[in-house]
């Protein structure tokens, strides 16, 4: 117990040590894996414990990047502030939504939430303010090193918040809802406030990641902002690791970023495909991802794949 | 109740010795054109075990929902320890001390059937904060379900009779003053159907209210202090088992009518 | 008012290539229980199966779609027999997760093949048209419109006169009795998801004709097939085509009192609104 802590503190100062040494394709590539990490693990807290699969998490990606670059270039704050702007917007907009769209399940959730990134990112290109279709620019701030040290602490914060879901009561009313919707409200949960509270953390986090994204790259657009390819990779990314862990989707960004950057170099479409064909094999072969691929492989072998290939066939 | 199992005896004070727990008064849904339970009327004194039956399609798991609150009621009123709670949602209900299970068992399945149990203990009226002690009161209801060498299980994995100990397991984990049990005999043998009854009987003695939907007619006749029939969702008889039992309105709703 | 009347019509002209969009998504949605995500895909690959027989070969779009459709067919068949097969017991997540892994794919295969260039299928009478009314009735469009309303006749006809189209029926109301009286699942199952692709095939060459194919736009089409399917009622095939003229008019209505650029903002609002104010009518569905 107590060297795992510090296995993980000392996993933590090593990744902080990396703008020391590391060189600057290497931190700019960690500030994009550290951010999809963070945000993999905020979908984590809706999709993996709570069992409501999300594909509107990039909405509140593209309000926290678009509260930050408002209050930055229409309001001249700060970026601290702007960022405060951005996440109040997004929970504004969870708290909003998240009645009405919290009361659907399985697929009708997933598909309203698909519909609402797209309502948003259409109604976004028409706001005068937010730039239309143009986009906004961001005062310029060259300091690679802070937005690696910031992703790393949006990173950690959400772990840590998912790791006492993990043990709290608040975590076990989740999963209650995840594993029976109806049992779970007759037997206490106060499901409307539970999934609207993991649907609120979710935001937040997301739209930190939004708020740093926008200011790193100093250029926000509709395309860029609502990307739903991003919502895509939160969930493959958790679903590979071990969607309901507190590590799975570290482990699953981190994989696939490694992955998928590998492949990049060469082709960047098939990169993109490749991500299709991984989820596509991981659900079919190991539904529960890496972290229950550990347990299961040592259990089973190779049978373990064609259990779970048997178990749902038709 | 803002501090849940504290003393219900000190708030029985208040009231007259003879109030009831539980009350519903003219109690109706109906679904579209269907009225699936219609004027029930009916109180249970605390420490009562009311048999609920009626053949299938009587409303009698539509009128476990009602009290529960997993179902609206169109019309009429449900008192339960002198206030009214038809229009709280299910999850208050559980806090106030109304626990029921599923004739369609709804386990937890991807969870240890100890941490089935354990969401009863950390959700139910006696509202545990912490996890591990939780578990602990979880570990009780398992032995009293005979459940307690399968802790360790997938809710999944477990048998038919195994699935309907565990549904019972995780209402009494919740400490309920009132408990609904749909059907938990259903597809039992004859040894383990005396088993449950033991149990039922066992649960009451502690001081638990309970309403029984049973087709087993033996086990619900030794079992229930009092009897409500229920045919197409009216409310047919109520009273004392065998004087129901007796009553031609109730024999002729099972066997049907004589004459056309 | 003769500009609003105009708009209306091309609404309703376009709503019926919509319905015939989401005939294929309700069909698979009804049978197999599966919301195909990827089934915005399949529409694109339809319309460059379409746009490559005529601007290679030279072939009529229309005289195309039979050919685009016996291909999808095939791809259809294929895809449920050998992957969605494999889930066909899994939660629903799983076969969300699963369909939109093929929409990836297929979507980022089309990108690498075709490019990402916008292509319009062009024949010689595309930019024809007749006056009627007072209203100018474009050729290609009405064509479209045509082969919509045939293709889900044909598809009712084929669903209640046929054994196969019984069976199919059967299937989706009730498996496990469709299973007693002698109907296989593994049979009925590729059978249903490959005319459901083929449907999306023939939409998508007529979509290359009214207006562009490109590898992206596959994902706003699924939303509007899964809008209008659950609008007109999934094995219901000329509600659903009703349900495709109500969003072509929505769309068109928008354009004339909003800005064409509210058009996505109109459909995936319905969209949201639908879920969430019919939910009953929708869970006894599923």
């Amino acid at each position: 117990m107590t060297t795992g802590r510090w296995l993980v503190i000392g996993c933590v100062a090593a990744l902080a040590a990396v703008p020391l040494f590391g060189s600057a394709t290497m931190v700019q590539y960690g500030i994009s894996a550290l951010s999809i990490a963070a945000l993999a693990q905020a979908w984590n807290i809706l999709g993996g414990y709570t069992g409501y699969a999300s594909f509107g998490n990039s909405v509140f990606y593209g309000l926290g990047a678009y509260g930050t670059a408002i209050a930055m270039v229409d309001g001249h704050q700060s970026f601290g502030v702007g960022l405060g702007c951005g996440v109040a917007l997004a929970v504004a907009c969870a708290w909003l939504f998240g009645g009405p769209i919290l009361r659907l399940r399985g697929p009708y959730f997933a598909i309203a939430t698909l519909g609402l990134s797209g309502a948003m990112s259409a109604v976004v290109s028409n706001l005068g303010f937010a730039g239309k279709n143009v986009g906004l620019i961001l005062p310029l701030y060259r300091g690679d090193a802070l937005f690696y040290e910031l992703s790393l602490a949006l990173l950690v914060l959400c772990t840590l918040a998912v790791a006492w879901i993990s043990r709290s009561r608040f975590g076990a009313g989740l999963v209650a809802i995840r594993e029976d919707e109806d049992a779970a409200l007759v037997m206490g949960v106060n499901t409307p406030r539970y999934k609207a509270l993991a649907l609120l953390l979710a935001a937040g986090f997301s739209a930190v990641a939004g708020g740093i994204h926008a200011y790193w790259s100093t250029f926000l657009d509709p395309a860029s902002a609502f990307d739903s390819t991003l919502n895509v990779k939160m969930v493959i990314m958790t679903v590979f690791g071990g969607p309901g862990t507190v590590l799975g989707p570290i482990v699953g960004a981190f994989s696939l970023s490694a992955i998928s950057e590998l492949l990049a170099s060469q082709l960047s479409t098939m990169a993109s495909a490749f991500y299709g064909l991984v989820i596509v094999l991981a659900v079919v072969f190991m539904p529960g991802g890496l972290m229950e691929l550990g347990r299961g492989f040592r259990r089973g072998g190779r049978r373990y794949f064609l259990d779970n290939m048997r178990r749902f066939r038709l | 109740m803002s501090t849940p199992g504290s003393a219900p005896g000190s708030e029985r004070e208040h009231r007259p010795a003879s109030a009831p727990l539980f009350e519903v008064r003219a109690l109706t849904r109906r679904f579209r054109g269907l009225v699936a339970v219609s004027q029930v009327s009916f109180s249970m004194a605390p420490g009562q075990i009311l048999g609920l039956i009626g053949p299938n399609g009587a409303g009698k798991t539509t009128l476990v929902s009602l009290i529960s609150g997993t179902l609206a009621p169109t019309l009429g009123e449900i008192h339960f320890e002198g206030r009214r709670i038809d229009h709280l949602p299910a999850y208050r209900r559980a806090h106030l001390g109304i626990g029921r299970t599923f004739q369609v068992m709804k386990p937890f399945p991807g969870l240890s059937v100890l941490d089935n149990v354990a969401v009863g203990a950390l959700f139910g009226a006696g509202g545990e904060r912490d996890r591990s002690r939780a578990r602990d009161r979880a570990r009780q209801c398992l032995e009293l379900t005979g459940l307690d060498h399968r802790r360790d299980q997938r809710a999944d994995a477990l048998g038919g009779p195994d699935r309907k100990r565990l549904e019972l397991a995780k209402a009494l984990a919740m400490q309920p003053k009132l408990l609904l049990l749909d059907e938990v005999m259903a597809g039992l043998n004859a040894v383990e159907i005396d088993e449950v009854v033991a149990l039922i009987k066992q649960i009451r003695d502690r001081g638990m209210t309970l309403l029984v939907i049973e087709h087993v007619m033996k086990a619900i006749r030794t079992l229930s202090d009092r009897l409500l029939v229920l045919h197409h969702g009216q409310q047919i008889a109520l009273g004392a088992p065998d004087e129901v039992l007796r009553d031609p309105q109730v024999i002729e709703a099972y066997l049907g009518k004589r004459r056309t | 008012m003769h500009l609003a009347a105009q708009i209306l019509l091309n609404g309703i002209l376009l709503g019926g290539l919509y319905g015939l969009m989401a005939l294929g998504m309700g069909l698979v949605w009804g049978v197999l229980n599966i919301v195909n995500l990827a089934h915005g895909a399949f529409i694109m690959l339809g319309g460059y199966a379409v746009y490559y027989c005529h601007a290679g070969l030279g072939i009529d779009p229309f005289a195309a779609l039979p050919i685009a459709m016996v291909g999808l067919f095939c791809l259809g068949y294929l895809v449920q027999r050998f992957v969605l097969s494999l889930i066909a017991r899994a939660a629903l997540l799983n076969t969300l997760l699963v369909t939109f892994g093929i929409d990836v794919v297929l979507t980022y295969l089309a990108l690498f093949a075709f490019s990402a260039d916008f292509r319009t299928i062009n024949p010689s009478y595309a930019g024809d048209h007749f006056e009627l009314a007072g209203l100018t009735v474009p050729l290609a469009q009405l064509g479209a419109f045509a082969t919509a309303l045939v293709l889900a006749g044909g598809l009712r006809m084929f669903l209640a006169r046929t054994r196969t189209g019984r069976a199919i029926r059967a299937t989706a109301q009730n498996l496990t009795a469709a299973r007693l009286h002698g109907i296989n699942p593994r049979r009925i199952y590729p059978l249903c998801f490959g005319i459901g692709t083929a449907l999306a095939g023939a939409a998508g060459g007529l979509y290359g004709v009214v207006s562009q194919v490109t590898p992206y736009m596959g994902n706003t089409l699924t939303a509007k097939s899964f809008v209008i399917a659950i609008l007109g009622g999934l094995d219901r095939p000329l509600g659903v085509l009703a349900g495709g003229v109500a969003l072509g008019i929505a769309e068109a209505t928008t354009d004339i009192y909003l800005d064409p650029t509210y058009r996505n903002a109109i459909g995936f609002g319905m969209l949201v609104a639908i879920l969430v104010l019919r939910p009953t009518r929708l869970f006894e569905r599923a």
